[in-house]
């Protein structure tokens, strides 16, 4: 592993408590807001200089949680409650929720009763908004980013200005370009800049540190990929499908196991940052922030909207990714009691299958490093390396 | 020239040698249990059946949960692979495998080349495998091998409506405390398996390849409960293929695979 790539940890932390970029951004007497959903407007937040970082969740055994809401949900949304609840949010100035899953709306919203941050806004989200639903969709949401401004401009004491966010989109823009270039270095099939390990990390960093300070270290990243002499990869290329993960196990035990994962549509991956804003032609706040509506509802599609063809577009996504990145094989590992991924999941294993595309699909819970996990992903390696052996 | 597989499964462990030509030498079946050094024990068993020394061996698959960890293995197989490999070599025309071990239950399907086309695992727990009939027959404190021929003897199965073994084993209980027949109980037991497994199956069943008579067969340690066979049989609609020794499949195939290695 790239030794720059090792110490992305010591600047970040899984309890944003513990987080050296959370202490720095703190101590220059500046607000840190949490927030869980792809659908926040980042932009908004850096507009006025303040640092969201994602809930990235931990494996923790759950205790206090169970107390306030049913187990039925997935373990990454419980693990964010169960850190709420041991008071490991408590550096966090604000938070800001948005309505995308069921879960995640529940579970943000006691975090936010039991946290008790001084800043709680809720975000309502369309979750149908293409055809004919696009036009009130986007009002709606509009509406929504603007009562976000508002609401931050009341909490900060001041305005902030169509500049500040002009600004802060340049720089997550900025961001989304390096990170396409990261995938891209990780998914050159001749010689790899970063491994799939490795570039799951860089995301895991990414989403919790200042982005005009990433976009410096990610240059910097690439620099260093482009100088490596990594060795192709010699074992399978995987598209893996799903949410997030606690850890980046999975993606080491493919590597263990002579594969690569080499292409994702994670929300903790292309998910998060495959789609620019838009910079409008006459940057005024009204525009600025159409611009950013229109970003989050013709993005890459999470699960949990429900507008029309919503599995397909995601597809779409999937089946771009599988060509441009050469992949093999696609593997579905989506958190127990995600209702909305098993929802689609099942059209896009069949239509990728018809195509001719291996697929694996399990559900992990805490993390995936179980002995039968093991088993089924070198299984689905055997299976989709043409393994002479099993025909003899 | 001579190869080994060894499985190392959660409850049993086996051992399978064969020659490069492919004659089964010898095969041992052992319990796992705790501590290391199952796989030597399992191995030195087989050895001296065949009447062979561990240096004489010159290549050895390891497959089963405890694959990994098995010292002095050349190579490591998934169970998924060993057993399409063994079972196809028992039976050419073989699609569909339904193993039942004793942690897992699993669904392979098959090419027409002997490809592993598909696969299903059930999800991580006790349901629909031998850990669940192991524990119920602990708590009916019959004999595990009993299992099978009790249930033949019932009139009809008791209804277990739940196929997590914490629960069934409190259903088990209320049923005994009803006074219902003990082989009524097993039998209600055995169905009760052979419809989960049954609905893992069918998630890999596809329209080019429909099961029929000669081409499912059922494999893993829970094939010898008669019970369970014909259950599955009666939800499937005709007779299974179960080999002579359906615990050996794994090693079979392990054994095989190392044959394409010397």
């Amino acid at each position: 592993m790239l030794e720059a790539i090792s110490q992305l940890s010591k600047s970040y932390d899984r309890w944003p408590d513990q987080s050296n970029a959370v202490k720095q951004w703190k101590s220059e007497g500046k607000k840190v807001f949490g927030y869980m959903c792809n659908h926040m407007p980042e932009e908004l937040l850096f507009a006025g200089d303040i640092l969201p970082v994602k809930f990235l969740g931990d494996s923790i055994p759950i205790v206090e949680a169970n107390q306030y809401h049913t187990v039925f949900m997935c373990y990454y949304a419980r693990t964010i409650l169960e850190m709420g609840l041991q008071k490991g949010l408590t550096q966090l100035d604000g938070m800001i929720g948005a309505y995308s899953c069921e879960g995640g709306c529940d579970i943000f919203q006691i975090i936010a009763d039991t946290a008790n941050p001084s800043f709680y806004q809720f975000i309502t989200l369309p979750h149908d908004s293409k055809g004919d639903k696009k036009e009130i969709a986007t009002k709606f949401l509009v509406e929504e980013f603007k009562v976000v401004k508002r609401s931050l401009e009341e909490y900060l004491g001041r305005k902030i200005t169509a500049a500040e966010i002009q600004k802060a989109i340049d720089v997550y823009n900025e961001t989304r370009g390096l990170l396409r270039q990261v995938y891209d270095a990780r998914g050159n099939a001749e010689r790899p800049g970063f491994t799939g390990t490795e570039v799951a990390k860089i995301l895991n960093w990414i989403v919790e540190v200042p982005k005009d300070e990433a976009n410096v270290k990610l240059k910097e990243l690439l620099a260093e990929a482009a100088k490596r002499q990594l060795p192709p990869v010699k074992g399978l290329r995987i598209h893996l499908s799903g949410t997030l993960f606690l850890d980046t196990e999975i993606f080491q035990l493919i590597e263990d196991l002579g594969g690569m994962v080499v292409s994702d549509d994670l929300c903790m991956g292309s998910r998060y940052f495959w789609d620019d804003i838009k910079m409008p032609e006459n940057p005024t706040v009204d525009n600025l922030i159409l611009a950013m509506v229109n970003q989050k509802l013709e993005k890459v599609p999470c699960s949990c909207m429900c507008s029309e063809k919503v599995a397909e577009d995601r597809l779409e996504h999937i089946k771009k990714l599988i060509d441009k990145y050469q992949v093999n094989g696609v593997i579905f590992a989506v958190h127990k009691w995600c209702d909305s991924h098993a929802m689609d999941r099942p059209f896009m294993i069949k239509t990728l299958q018809d195509m001719g595309i291996p697929v694996l699909s399990f559900e992990v819970e805490r993390t995936i490093g179980d002995a039968q996990a093991r088993t089924r992903i070198e299984s689905f390696l055997e299976m989709i390396g043409g393994n002479s052996s099993v025909t003899g | 020239m001579y190869v080994a597989g060894i499985d190392i499964g959660s409850m049993t462990s086996k051992a399978v040698i064969l020659s490069s030509a492919g004659d089964v030498l010898s095969h041992a079946v052992i319990l796992t249990g705790t501590g290391s050094g199952v796989a030597q024990k399992v191995l030195d068993i087989a050895l001296e059946k065949a009447k062979l020394t561990q240096d004489q061996i010159n290549y050895v698959v390891a497959t089963g949960y405890g694959r990994v960890g098995v010292p002095f293995k050349d190579k490591q197989v998934t169970e998924i692979t060993c057993h399409a490999r063994g079972v196809r070599h028992l039976f050419p025309e073989v699609s569909y495998i339904i193993d039942i071990g004793g942690q897992d239950s699993k669904v392979i399907r098959l090419g027409l080349h002997g490809e592993v086309q598909d696969f299903a695992m059930n999800d991580k727990c006790a349901a629909g495998t031998g850990r669940f009939l192991a524990v119920m027959a602990g708590v009916l404190n019959v004999g595990l091998n009993d299992l099978g021929p009790l249930s033949l003897e019932a009139k009809e199965p008791a209804i277990i409506s739940s196929t997590c073994t914490v629960f069934a084993e409190s259903e088990v209980v209320s049923r005994i405390a009803e006074g219902t027949p003990v082989n009524s109980i097993i039998a209600g037991l055995n169905k009760a398996v052979a419809e989960r497994v049954y609905a893992l199956l069918r998630t890999k069943m596809v329209s080019q390849i429909k099961l029929k008579e000669g081409n499912v067969v059922l494999t893993g340690g829970v094939a010898r409960n008669i019970g369970v066979a014909k259950a599955l049989e009666e939800k499937i609609g005709f007779p299974l293929c179960i080999p002579d020794h359906p615990q050996l499949t794994g090693a079979l195939g392990a054994a095989l695979i190392a044959i394409d290695y010397i």
